[in-house]
Parts: structure tokens; sequence; C-alpha cells
């Protein structure tokens, strides 16, 4: 019924680096050379997020600035032993932001994270 | 002097009275101030700020005061009315009768998780959520996680934590693991094998709103902790050698001085102590 885990994982820059290189060597290059031009400022203004994976229907990334579950941002907090708590779970903690993420997913079903969040005081 | 009752012995007009004064709070907004407070003195224990009613020996006291708050309120709408408990090591199936229409209504439907029956239903027009971190503006229940089961803590869970003698140890957050009452009942502490337990896994149980910070927006919430409250005298009566720590302010240098409340200190938001909460004789009893 649902997309598990590991076959959820695949970045999207892996998805464009494999298709650019196959294009590379197919010998398209210098029709290429304006799509990579035009690629490097938009990098710069959105960093591509370090890990970004589709599970169960929803898209998650996870980057430097924190975590988002189909764009929508995640709160994020910590634990003493450092692992993680997200506004979704506050009463279990995660060795790794995905692992929050990918929690948050199966706790949310269809629902959708509100852009506007309440924050700890 | 009133009693709190088991959930389970409550007659249908007892039910009735409760969650007609939880849905009048509902109506005026109180109820909605409530789930508030919660979600803002969730602090992490990485955080270098005091942390009152969780991760710290404050979550039974703070929490004690905490209910106390709410059944005053529905004493105000309805003098006859006060919190019942859930013993869940007991009553402890998506079938029983607390999550019966009459009562508390039941889990939610697949996909966006909506509980769909009971007083608390959307459709039913009285229990809007407006205090939440998803889009939902229903009530959310996923009793038992069915897609990753989970089962409710065992009577042998639960005296594991209630045989322990020492309320709480250092660090006093929750990854004291050296023994403590306090971390092995809010269920930070556990064998490798489990990593959740009592408290923590109540509400992981219930899933939906109960999952996160504005747990209270599931009225379930407060049965939970009514019985985690009495879980406190039961420990109490167990080691009546044994009291709150830290008894005293920690010390200068200690990391967590600033972060966890002593016996003498007040707990935000209120003007109390844990030694004003220690005992609730001459207020309430437990049945």
């Amino acid at each position: 019924m649902y997309a598990t885990p590991a076959s959820a994982a695949l970045t999207r820059r892996t998805v464009l680096r494999t298709a650019f290189t196959a294009a590379v060597l197919a010998g398209t290059a210098a029709a290429l050379a304006p799509v990579l031009r035009a690629r490097r400022p938009r990098q710069t203004l959105t960093p591509a997020p370090l890990v970004e994976e589709t599970y169960r229907g929803r898209n998650i990334a996870v980057d430097h600035a924190g975590v988002r579950i189909d764009g929508r941002p995640l709160h994020v907090m910590r634990r003493a032993d450092g692992s993680y708590l997200s506004g979704i779970n506050h009463f279990q903690s995660f060795g790794t932001r995905l692992e929050l993420a990918r929690a948050a997913v199966d706790e949310l079903g269809t629902t959708q994270l509100a852009f506007a969040a309440p924050h700890h005081g | 002097m009133y009693t709190r009752q088991n959930q389970k012995n409550l007659t249908s007009a007892q039910k009735k009275r409760f969650t007609a004064a939880v849905l009048e709070l509902k109506r005026t907004g109180a109820y909605d101030d409530l789930v508030r407070t919660h979600d803002k003195y969730f602090v992490p224990d990485r955080d270098s700020k005091l942390r009152v009613g969780h991760m710290s020996p404050s979550f039974f006291p703070w929490h004690r005061r905490y209910l106390l708050q709410f059944e005053r309120l529905l004493q105000a709408v309805d003098p006859g009315v006060s919190v019942p408990y859930w013993d869940w090591t007991a009553d402890n199936s998506p079938v029983s009768s607390l999550w019966a229409e009459d009562f508390l209504g039941g889990t939610g439907r697949e996909g966006d998780r909506r509980v769909m029956t009971g007083p608390f239903a959307h459709e039913k027009g009285n229990w809007e959520i407006t205090v939440g971190i998803t889009e939902a503006r229903f009530l959310t229940r996923n009793l038992g996680r069915p897609q990753n089961p989970i089962a409710l803590p065992t009577a042998a869970e639960l005296q594991w934590a209630l045989d322990d003698p020492t309320y709480d140890t250092s660090p006093w957050d929750s990854t004291a693991q050296g023994g403590g009452f306090r971390n092995k009942l809010e269920g930070w502490a556990a064998p490798r094998s489990e990593r959740w337990r009592n408290h923590n896994k109540v509400h992981q149980w219930i899933g939906g709103h109960m999952t996160g910070g504005t747990a209270p927006n599931d009225p379930a919430f407060w049965l939970h902790h009514a019985f985690v409250d009495l879980l406190w005298d039961r420990w109490q009566l167990r080691h009546p050698g044994s009291g709150y720590l830290p008894a005293a302010p920690l010390a200068l240098g200690d990391l967590q001085r600033g972060r966890v409340i002593a016996l003498d200190e007040p707990m935000p938001p209120w003007d109390l102590t844990p030694r004003d909460m220690l005992s609730h004789q001459g207020l309430y009893r437990y049945e």
C-alpha cells in the first residue's frame, strides 16, 4: 500500500547528475552548456537539499536550515543525547533528521503541515 | 473534596456530564488556552533553558497543577464533574468503552486520521482544532498505530518504574539512566530493546494529535495524565522514605542549574513549587 523507505531514496541531484552524464557521453555537451550555465545562479539562491526523497508519496527535504515536508517546515528539536524530536513527535526521538521526517509523514497520514505553527516559549 | 473515578466505572450520565463540560470549555476558548500552555512549556533538554513540564523532575508536580487548572474550569461549568483516570494497563484495547460513541469516540479513519465518532468528531460541529501544527481542523487519532503496531504499557513495565526508590537522578533530563522513577515513568529511560515506555508510549499508542506538543487537543490527554498523577501517589506510598529530588537548587557549575526545578522553586506559569504539589490531600482522592 505504501512505498517502503528503502525504495524511496533517490535524490534529485542524483537524478540530474545521471541525466547530464548520459547526455555528455552521447556527445551533446555543447547543446547542454546553456542549460548548465542557467542552473548555476539558481543553485546559489536555493541550495539543493542534503537529502531529498519521496516517502509514502510525500516530498521530504533535509538541509542545513531544517526539514521540510512537501515544502512546509517541520519544527525540529534536539534531545540531550543528540537525537531529534519534531512538532509532530514530542514523545519519541530519532537518530537522524531523515528518520524524524519519515516518522512525521507516518503520523500525518494525508494531512499537510501548517505553514505557520505555534512556537515554544 | 471530590473523587477522581476510574473511567471504566463511570455511568453513561457521568460520561455525558464530563464531555458536555469539556465541550463548553472549548466553546468559551478556555480549552484552547490550555492547549497553548502545554505546547509553550515543552522545552527539549538540549536547550539551555528552564524545563518545567517534560524531561525534568517537575514532570509530576507540573502536570498535577496543570490538571487542577483544567478541573477547576470544568467544575465552574459543572461542579459535579471531575477528571476520570484511564488505567492503560487494564483497558488496553481500541475497543475499550473509553473509545465508544458515548465517551471519547474512536480512532481516526484511514488517510487523514480524522476521528469520526463521539462528541469530539469534527462533524458534530463542536470540536474545531485551532491550536495545531497541521492543517487539520479536526481531531486525529491512530489507536494502536496499525501500520507499525505498538502495545500499551503492561503492568510489569509500570511496576519496573514504581519499584525504583529514587525519585529522579542527575542529569535530571531524558538521559537519566542510572535509575529514577521519573524518567522511567515519563518513559525516556527504557531497556535498549524497547526504547520507549509508560507515559511516552501511551502518547504514541493514541497517535494523531497526542504525539505532538498540542496533545491536549485530544481530551484523552486528561484521562491519561490523571492516571500518571495517581501513579505518583502509588510511588510515594511504596517508598515513604523517598522524596522529590533535587531537594535543593543545583550547585554552581552544574550544567543543569537553572534548567530544572528544585523542591522549593516556583514552576512557571504558576507561583507554586513542587513542594506545594506533593500531596492532593483535602482536594481530591482517587477511587
